[in-house]
């Protein structure tokens, strides 16, 4: 299997670059499909195969982290979850497009991992309906892929960014639970985001509150918007001082806060933000020269991402024909 | 094959017999094949105890011996000088050790603790039986000593054995010898000044007649062991002829190509430089990496203008072959590279410094002539926050488990001074965790601290990160943990107290001599109570800020503490070096290479002999760490105290019934 | 003298009788309890980090010595432990291992069991209900009018239309993706939820007085949702 090394705090780690089993995130697939779009995009013109497994279950790690799924329970769907994975014939390569996915499911796998007598525990409860966990299933996050597709990407592109400045937001979930695990190393700074703009040839942008929570808080958001609020206003007021083009994101959480709170939050900020917001895939996919509506799909966002779009399309590389 | 074991059971005075009865172990032990005596006492390694065996030796005509006691780590040497003083073989010994395996950690089940016991000691009253005995190679002493590094550890250590009558050789890695100590300043406690202590300790050094300096040089390889070291020293290329430089300064000041100050870490130098005004050997050094004439062919100014003709662009550097009885590891410590948490933002913002580039920009001789200045602006600041524990006890993994020790004082000290002398209307902040002023007269300095109104808040920081008005200036975000007031301290500089990690040297010098070192790198003590400047090779001691972080008094009683180890040691004239070593078995040899390439210390060589490719232990360079021993599939290589069928005697003995 | 006894009896009563470990044993015993948490310091990277910490009183330094002191009921009952924004910012900084977002989401759980915390969690009904029917935590159709109308206008707007968006990128209107979950699937997927903590979890909303139906009440615009899972069984 073709894999190669990317940086973290201490040596690397190895990325395969093929075979992957696309885990999906209900709140991405719910609120931004154009994000799953576009993966699928950058996935065919890589040539890499994937799996896309309708039986694969949300990873219920927003219903973890909003205090409504037991632990036990948590671990049980994902051994179920990983088992799907192993049973796969090649695409074992568990990629995760959300950072609460990914951190809750690593979570998990590490759980049944270090104690047997919990592995045996949900798998009896699995083997009810014939399913095993072995132990094997692998789980990366999507950034982290596109990050070491960077080299291939680059020729692959249509669009460069030149000129264009974007400000990044990596997930909590993603910087911040496997600190140890983060592509390109420091969590506590993160810039796997940032690589793969300056890939594109943007730049990206060094702003003071750039490792603050987009103020999410699961039950918050949910029911206690003031505190997301708060924290939000923060965060884009300092990211706006930066002057962005863009604000790039990785989490389908983030994305829908600091997408749909901006002109809502113009009142109480004094000021208008109006940063366009999109996910690592589907600026991708729009560097790749996909299609903006019909794969990037922005007519989910709620910030016109066109004019953004626009400054992009002016930075033609090279003619390909669009791919819808 | 011994066949009259005795066996000699410890109390330590309660940390075992509280838990494990004695009187059944000893019963059990008379039990045992081969065992005409067994007895217990309160303290086996007092001489009362050591009598006891030489008593029991004698008159049952042992033949081997077993100690049941602590870890042989303590007392194991205690013991077989016992053995060799009523003529048996030191190696005649083995020692089962109920304290740290049995007593200690099964404390609470006394029943099976005397169990465990019962089987270490049948242990190794089996491993007693197959012990061989192993010889000492004597050897003339070399009375002359080799110091690495030059710092305030080293010069000490050189001068007390140099006044001593001692040879030295001094190596040091950088153009000047001084080290550290005198980048600081001033010092704490008494605030004096730090070049003029060090600076006629320098000037000592240099006129003595029995200190020869080797400066811009390093240790390159050492072989041999205690008594007769043979080390190869590389005095790198100047590209300056030391005897014909004056040390005028001229080259410095035309010179046209800078790089950045890696002594005074802020600001920049020449590429030809002195590194600072009172440098010892005081002459230039040319940095290869950014001299134009090296890099790019041509300038050549220096050359043209050095009015002494000292500068030899195709000066080539020199190996220096020398023989030397102890050495002293005394090469120090680096601050802490704080860039590598990002949330502290140093690095990025321009206005955080360290509290080492703060002390350079003190000092009147140094790049700013001893302003505070912000380098954003050149400005003068005048809210400075200072935080503690930068990277300092801290389990992330890029933090450091320790306490760095000095710290804690150095803020006080630089409080103290930006307070007093610098910039009296200034605000100063420190945060800190707890203040560590464990010497004498620091809890009355940090008083006097406080005095000045400079303010403590006790709380961590989380993040430092900048405004964004565009005035450069810092937000430290931080819990005052006795009012739980969550503060944005805004500050016009921050300063980081790093901690101290030991410098690339100690580790590259380490690797050279095969030393062990702990878990943060610095050198590892043989004993951290008894023998704290010993490492873990006979013959090669430890001090200063190598050894672990440290202040300049703890330092310097290190220093002379190693040199009077040194000193014990070569006032022999014979070494003896015990042969506890790997040892092949030629015609089981099969030359697979495998145990040259495990050997840690490159002791083992593969020579094509005439009967075939055969390994070759060099009893210089082995430790008897094993590790050949334990990879060899042959079974050909095999360690003297630990042979295979000493092991499996034990082991054997272990795991069989009772 | 009265006066001396009531003194003699006050101190008595500040006087700790059980040993630490034993108060703290529920937090302790439970596998995700983070290594460093006996550990901390009280150095307060946490709150200095912290969002949750600048906006309430909230202070997870605090509490990890109040579970430290074994208050644990106290911090059970409380208010404070629902202000945590569970970012875990506190996790990758503290520097003994301690995870104290992570402690919270323990006491959590452990107040909710009580039934101290179901208060707390008004969105359970829908969002339980939801993966027991659906598979997901999250789908379109969870994103009920009044949860869109706190991001004005726009938002409203576009998820008028937000069906048909969906059907352009070839997604299910109501269901979070292309095609749902086979029904073989979510046979399983109840079965790890009927099986496991789950159900307990639920019954236990029953158990401790808080009746769905007031849940809803408080949820307001909840009020599209009916409770089918009581219809189910
Ligand atoms: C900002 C600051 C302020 C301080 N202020 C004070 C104070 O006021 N009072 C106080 O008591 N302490 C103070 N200290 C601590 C003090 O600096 C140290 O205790 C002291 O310098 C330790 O001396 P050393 O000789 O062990 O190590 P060093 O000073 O580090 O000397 C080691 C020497 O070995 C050389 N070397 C390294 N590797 C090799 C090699 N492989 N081969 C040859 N040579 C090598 C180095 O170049 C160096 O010259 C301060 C420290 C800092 C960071
Ligand atoms: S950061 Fe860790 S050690 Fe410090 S107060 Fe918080 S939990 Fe305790
Ligand atoms: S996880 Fe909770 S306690 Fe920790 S920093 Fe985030 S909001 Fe604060």
């Amino acid at each position: 299997m073709k894999q190669t090394r990317v940086p973290i705090l201490h040596g690397d780690k190895e990325i395969p670059l093929d075979n992957y089993y696309f885990f999906r995130s209900c709140i991405m697939s719910t609120l931004f499909p154009g994000v799953d779009c576009s993966l699928r995009f950058i996935f065919e013109k890589l040539g890499c195969s994937y799996t896309e497994d309708p039986k694969q279950t949300c990873c219920s790690g927003f219903n973890y982290h909003a205090d409504i799924i037991p632990w036990e329970t948590n671990v049980t769907i994902q051994a179920r979850n990983f088992s799907l994975i192993e049973n796969e014939e090649k695409n074992k390569n568990a990629i995760c497009v959300c950072p609460t996915s990914y951190g809750n499911i690593k979570e998990c796998q590490e759980h049944l991992d270090h104690y047997p007598e919990e592995k045996e525990k949900a798998n009896k409860i699995i083997a009810k309906f014939g399913k095993e966990y072995k132990g094997e299933a692998k789980i990366y996050h999507a950034t982290e892929v596109i990050y070491a597709h960077r080299e291939k990407l680059k020729k692959l592109a249509t669009y460069s960014l030149d000129g264009l400045k974007v400000a990044t937001h990596h997930g909590c979930h993603y910087t911040k639970i496997f600190y140890s695990d983060v592509a390109t190393g420091d969590w506590e700074y993160p810039i796997v985001l940032d690589k793969i703009v300056e890939n594109f040839g943007g730049e990206g942008l060094d702003y003071n509150e750039k490792t603050l929570c987009c103020g999410m808080g699961f039950r918050h958001t949910l029911i206690n918007r003031d505190y997301t609020r708060t924290v939000m206003l923060r965060k884009l007021k300092s990211m706006k001082a930066t002057k962005p083009d863009l604000l790039l994101v990785q989490c389908p959480g983030c994305s829908l806060n600091l997408d749909y709170y901006q002109k809502p939050l113009t009142k109480l900020a004094g000021e208008e933000f109006n940063i366009p917001v999109l996910n690592y895939a589907q600026l991708t996919a729009l560097v790749l020269g996909a299609d903006p509506v019909k794969v990037v799909g922005i007519k989910t966002h709620n910030v016109d991402v066109m004019p953004f779009i626009e400054k992009v399309q002016k930075n033609k590389v090279k003619e390909v024909a669009q791919v819808g | 094959m011994g066949d009259k074991v005795g066996v000699f059971i410890c109390h330590c005075g309660g940390n075992i017999s509280k838990y494990i009865n004695m009187e059944e172990l000893t019963k059990y032990a008379l039990t045992l094949e081969n065992v005409p005596v067994a007895e217990n006492y309160i303290f086996m390694c007092s001489e009362a105890g050591q009598d006891l065996i030489k008593d029991k030796i004698a008159e049952y005509n042992l033949d081997r011996v077993v100690v049941a006691s602590c870890s042989p780590k303590f007392h194991e040497p205690t013991f077989r000088r016992t053995l060799q003083e009523t003529g048996l073989n030191p190696y005649y010994l083995a020692m089962a050790n109920i304290r740290e395996h049995c007593s200690f950690p099964h404390s609470d089940e006394p029943d099976k603790a005397l169990q465990k016991a019962k089987d270490l000691v049948r242990g190794a009253v089996a491993r007693a039986k197959t012990l061989e005995p192993i010889e000492k190679k004597k050897q003339i002493m070399n009375k002359d000593v080799l110091v690495v590094g030059a710092g305030i550890a080293g010069i000490q250590a050189s001068l007390d054995l140099a006044d001593a009558g001692f040879k030295v050789y001094l190596v040091e890695k950088d153009a000047s010898i001084g080290g550290n100590m005198p980048k600081v300043l001033k010092t704490f406690p008494t605030d004096d000044c730090a070049m003029c202590t060090v600076s006629p300790k320098m000037n000592e050094v240099a006129a003595h007649k029995n200190i020869e300096i080797l400066s811009y040089a390093e240790l390159r390889e050492c072989n041999g062991s205690m008594g007769n070291f043979e080390v190869v020293v590389e005095k790198k290329a100047r590209l300056v002829d030391e005897r014909k430089c004056v040390g005028c300064g001229d080259c410095m000041a035309k010179c046209p190509s800078k790089t950045a100050d890696d002594y005074n870490q802020i600001g920049q130098r020449k590429a030809i430089y002195i590194p600072f005004p009172n440098a010892l050997p005081k002459v230039a050094t040319i940095d290869t990496s950014v001299c134009l004439q090296i890099t790019k062919g041509k300038c050549g100014v220096c050359k043209k203008i050095c009015p002494a003709d000292a500068v030899d662009y195709e000066q080539k550097s020199q190996m220096v072959k020398l023989n030397v009885g102890a050495i002293i590891v005394a090469t120090g410590y680096k601050e802490y590279d704080p860039s590598i948490k990002g949330n502290y933002g140093y690095g990025r913002y321009p206005n955080i410094i360290t509290q080492m580039q703060l002390a350079r920009m003190m000092d009147p001789n140094g790049p700013t002539e001893g302003k505070i200045i912000r380098p954003s602006d050149n400005k003068e600041p005048k809210r400075i926050v200072m935080v503690q524990c930068m990277g300092s006890r801290d389990d992330k993994p890029t933090g450091r488990k320790y306490c760095s020790r000095v710290c804690c004082m150095i803020a006080l000290k630089h409080a103290n001074l930006l307070k007093r002398d610098c910039i009296k209307d200034s605000q100063i902040d420190i945060c800190y965790m707890d203040i560590r002023a464990f010497g004498k007269g620091y809890e009355e300095y940090y008083q006097r601290v406080q005095d000045l109104g400079v303010r403590l808040t006790r709380g961590r920081p989380g993040e430092i990160i900048g405004t964004d008005d565009g005035s450069n200036n810092l937000i430290v975000r931080v819990e005052d943990t006795f009012t739980k007031e969550f503060k944005e301290i805004e500050s016009e500089m921050v300063v980081l107290s790093c901690a101290t990690d030991p410098s690339d040297g100690t580790k590259e010098v380490a690797k050279v001599l095969g030393i062990a070192t702990d878990d943060g790198g610095f050198i590892k003590e043989f004993h951290p109570k008894l023998r704290p400047v010993d490492t873990s090779v006979e013959g090669i001691f430890v001090a200063g800020a190598a050894q672990g972080p440290k202040d300049i008094p703890d330092a310097v009683a290190q220093a002379s503490g190693a040199a009077a180890r040194t000193m014990a040691l070569l006032s022999s004239d014979i070494a003896e070096i015990s042969l506890d070593k790997a040892l092949v078995n030629k015609e089981e040899c099969k030359g697979c290479d495998i145990c040259e390439k495990t050997c840690p210390f490159d002791a083992i060589t593969m020579v094509d002999l005439p009967e075939g490719r055969k390994a070759v232990v060099s009893e210089a360079l082995c430790h008897g760490c094993g590790m050949c021993a334990a990879n060899c599939p042959t079974g050909a290589m095999q360690l003297r105290h630990y042979k295979d069928n000493q092991v499996l005697a034990e082991v054997g003995a272990l795991i069989g019934s009772h | 003298m009265a006066e001396i006894k009531l003194l003699e009896e006050k101190v008595g009563s500040i006087r700790k009788k059980e040993t630490m470990l034993e108060s703290l044993k529920e937090i302790l015993d439970d596998p995700r309890c983070p290594d460093g948490f006996l550990e901390c310091m009280q150095c307060a990277t946490c709150v200095a980090s912290c969002p949750a910490a600048r906006i309430y009183e909230f202070n997870p330094r605090e509490m990890m010595r109040q579970l430290y002191e074994g208050n644990l009921e106290e911090l059970l009952k409380g208010d404070r432990i629902w202000e945590c924004g569970q970012c875990y910012t506190c996790m990758s900084r503290c520097p003994r291992g301690n995870n104290p977002g992570g402690v919270i989401m323990i006491l959590r759980y452990l107040s909710c069991w009580r039934g101290h915390g179901l208060k707390k969690i008004p969105y359970a009904t829908v969002l339980m209900w939801n993966l027991y029917t659906k598979g997901y935590s999250l789908s379109p159709d969870v994103f009920w009018d009044g949860f869109i109308d706190e991001f004005g206008e726009t938002a409203v707007n576009m998820w008028k239309n937000m069906k048909e968006i969906r059907k352009e990128l070839g997604y299910l209107p109501d269901d979070a993706r292309m095609e749902p979950i086979p029904e073989e699937s979510m046979k399983e997927l109840r079965a790890i939820l009927d099986e496991t903590l789950y159900r307990k979890y639920w019954d236990n909303f029953e158990k401790n007085g808080v009746a769905m139906k007031d849940l809803l009440d408080h949820l307001g615009s909840f009020d599209y949702y009916k409770p089918a899972w009581k219809e189910e069984k």
